[in-house]
């Protein structure tokens, strides 16, 4: 790094933070979600007790300076766990969402760039996925992949991707009628080098706005689906599953139920503002705050 | 016009063969072996290849989707591995449940969701502006079963003023019985002037409803919000104000109309929204619809139950989205083909 780079950087970070704290909203959710990063990142250091031990001595303790949260059935630390249930449901989120544009961004953009037959079967293949009520198509996958954490999570990549091919396919047939596609093509450059150096760049700016406002939502997908026990399994620390566990107890223990729902709230909320956020930096026309 | 309902009505049918291919496909690819759900766990290897035989699984998969394909169109989805019953009938006695609650909740979302965002609109960063926004933020953001389980926190275990779960209180059915005519407990009962039941029925309902409603009912406030916004930044409201109509008049009878017809692909979407999440809340609620009978289907490898709930939801969620797209047609003449 150069003495001209350092001397940019912090200008333009300022600029950046500037338009961060200048929305209230997005600022909100920037701060919860920083929060909740930590949580994920540092959990081993932040937790008090380990997330696995049972202790029944402890169990369904409330809420104290010992256990922060109070335990669950089981005598295990709920703050602990509430920590270390942090990175799992950051990491759904993350696993989906890439799988999901993984395969969606190609299909729409080969599809917009072919036209024709092909792309319009194509695209009827991806309206297939669209066909089902939210949440259906996932527990009907779960039922054919089994029931677990990484079924769950295959299962809404497959029923999130057609929403990303569909936001792609509709730039791809924009940009594939453009003049510097087209002069592409007159200089016989190979379809593949079109489609992922030309065309590619100018078609994703929707896909990842898509996916910056999909990441809370797909969260709680995952943790309905644990919650309805098709999803995450003990040992797994999940917080969908930490509230399913305390459902013969929780009218008496709410404790055991709200922390962990509590928890679900705070990271989607602060996702969905996040992705608000990102939406109006990435695409200043959009539907405002 | 015609030819375009005719073009619309024949995507959807390529679909839902697209769904059917998908649920069959699905089905074979099952971990637990449907034979050994019928079967048992130790059954002997003549029972395991009759049955196989008897089920038509040892053919070549085409050819069962063929039959499939000739059975789901007569109707016939097969017997529930779980029950031993006919799938159909199963649905068929669970699905009026379902039904009730998503309906009450539709109507709970439409009566609410849109006043609030109309009046959100008309007054940017008022007090109820600031209601609404509140609600859409965090109702998307509060997973079902936490609401769910809020309010039977507060309702069920606090006050003592509603049940915990179930759909009617069974010794009141008991004594209070109405035959069954629509199978939803509210209109039947009321058609029987079985007023107890009713009430029994009414309370039961009312906790699964609202936790049902409160993430579509963000979603309605956000989207009325953004489409009256819209709609009030339009030439003719200038032009309407310009000769002098009152305001009332101009945002109730002209803005809210040219509001509307998006509001309906709303709608339908919500339909369909709230079918899907219906599962969540009938798990919490214990509530006999079909939502809560596929996740045990599923748990159970109940496969010709999972399939058949797929394909019906998918329909349903389907011809709905067909009847509202031909609703715009009547509401907006400009956009027909």
């Amino acid at each position: 790094m150069t003495a001209v780079d350092t001397s940019n950087e912090p200008s333009r970070w300022a600029t950046l933070l500037g338009r961060v704290a200048g929305n209230k909203t997005f600022f909100v959710g920037f701060v919860l979600f920083i929060i909740v990063l930590i949580a994920a990142i540092f959990a081993p250091l932040l937790a008090t007790y380990d997330p696995l031990a049972i202790n029944f001595d402890d169990k369904l303790l409330p809420p104290s300076l010992t256990h922060f949260f109070g335990t669950d059935e089981l005598g295990r630390d709920l703050y602990s766990r509430i920590l270390y249930g942090a990175r799992t449901s950051l990491m759904i989120g993350l696993m989906v969402t890439i799988l999901a544009v993984l395969i969606g961004t190609p299909i729409g953009l080969i599809a917009g760039y072919a036209g024709g037959r092909f792309g319009f079967w194509l695209m009827r293949f991806t309206d297939v996925f669209i066909a089902f009520p939210p949440l259906l198509l996932p527990i009907a996958i779960t039922a054919a992949l089994g029931q677990g954490l990484y079924e769950a999570m295959i299962a809404l990549s497959i029923s999130a991707f057609p929403w990303y091919a569909r936001i792609v396919y509709s730039e791809s047939q924009r940009v594939s009628q453009s003049l510097y596609v087209k002069s592409a093509k007159a200089s016989g450059f190979g379809h593949g080098r079109i489609l992922f150096k030309h065309m590619l760049p100018n078609c994703w700016t929707p896909a990842i706005t898509q996916a910056s406002m999909d990441f809370g939502y797909t969260i709680l997908a995952a943790a309905s689906l644990s919650f309805i026990g098709i999803g995450a399994k003990e040992p797994d620390i999940e917080w969908g599953l930490m509230v399913a566990t305390s459902r013969t107890k929780f009218l008496d223990f709410w404790w055991v139920a709200m922390m962990p729902g509590f928890a679900i709230l705070i990271t989607v909320f602060a996702l969905n503002l996040l992705g608000d956020g990102v939406r109006d930096l990435l695409d200043p026309k959009g539907d405002g705050k | 016009m015609f030819t375009y309902v005719l073009k619309r009505l024949g995507t959807m049918v390529l679909i839902l063969l697209g769904v059917l291919v998908m649920t069959f496909f699905i089905s074979r690819v099952l971990p637990g072996s449907p034979v050994e759900m019928l079967l048992g766990s130790r059954p002997t290897a003549e029972a395991v290849a009759r049955v196989t035989e008897e089920m038509g699984l040892d053919r070549p998969l085409p050819v069962q989707f063929v039959r499939y394909m000739g059975e789901v169109i007569q109707g016939d989805f097969g017997n529930s591995l779980m029950t031993k019953r006919p799938v159909l009938t199963e649905i068929g006695e669970r699905f009026p449940a379902t039904l009730e609650l998503v309906l009450c909740s539709v109507l709970l979302v439409l009566i609410v969701g849109v006043p609030l965002g109309v009046f959100a609109a008309l007054r940017q960063n008022g007090v109820i502006d600031v209601v609404a926004r509140s609600i859409s933020a965090l109702g998307v953001a509060v997973p079902t079963f936490l609401i769910a389980m809020m309010l039977q926190l507060l309702f069920a275990g606090k006050l003592r003023w509603l049940p915990l779960q179930g759909r009617i209180d069974d010794l009141v059915l008991l004594d209070h019985e109405f035959p069954s005519v629509t199978g939803l407990y509210l209109v039947d009962s009321a058609l029987a002037g079985q007023w107890v039941a009713f009430q029994s029925a009414a309370a039961h309902l009312a906790m699964p409803t609202l936790a049902l409603s409160l993430s579509a009912l963000a979603l309605i406030v956000r989207i009325t919000r953004t489409m009256m916004i819209e709609a009030l930044s339009e030439e003719f409201v200038t032009t309407l104000r310009a000769y002098g109509l009152s305001s009332t008049r101009v945002n109730f009878r002209y803005v809210l109309k040219a509001a509307m017809i998006p509001l309906l692909t709303v709608v339908g979407m919500t339909f369909g929204y709230l079918l899907g999440t219906s599962v969540v809340a009938e798990f919490v609620f214990d509530w006999p619809g079909i939502g809560g009978f596929i996740v045990r289907a599923i748990t159970t490898s109940d496969f010709p139950s999972v399939m058949a709930i797929t394909m019906l939801l998918a329909s349903a969620y389907l011809i709905i989205t067909f009847f509202v797209d031909m609703l715009h047609f009547a509401v907006d003449p400009r956009l027909r083909p």
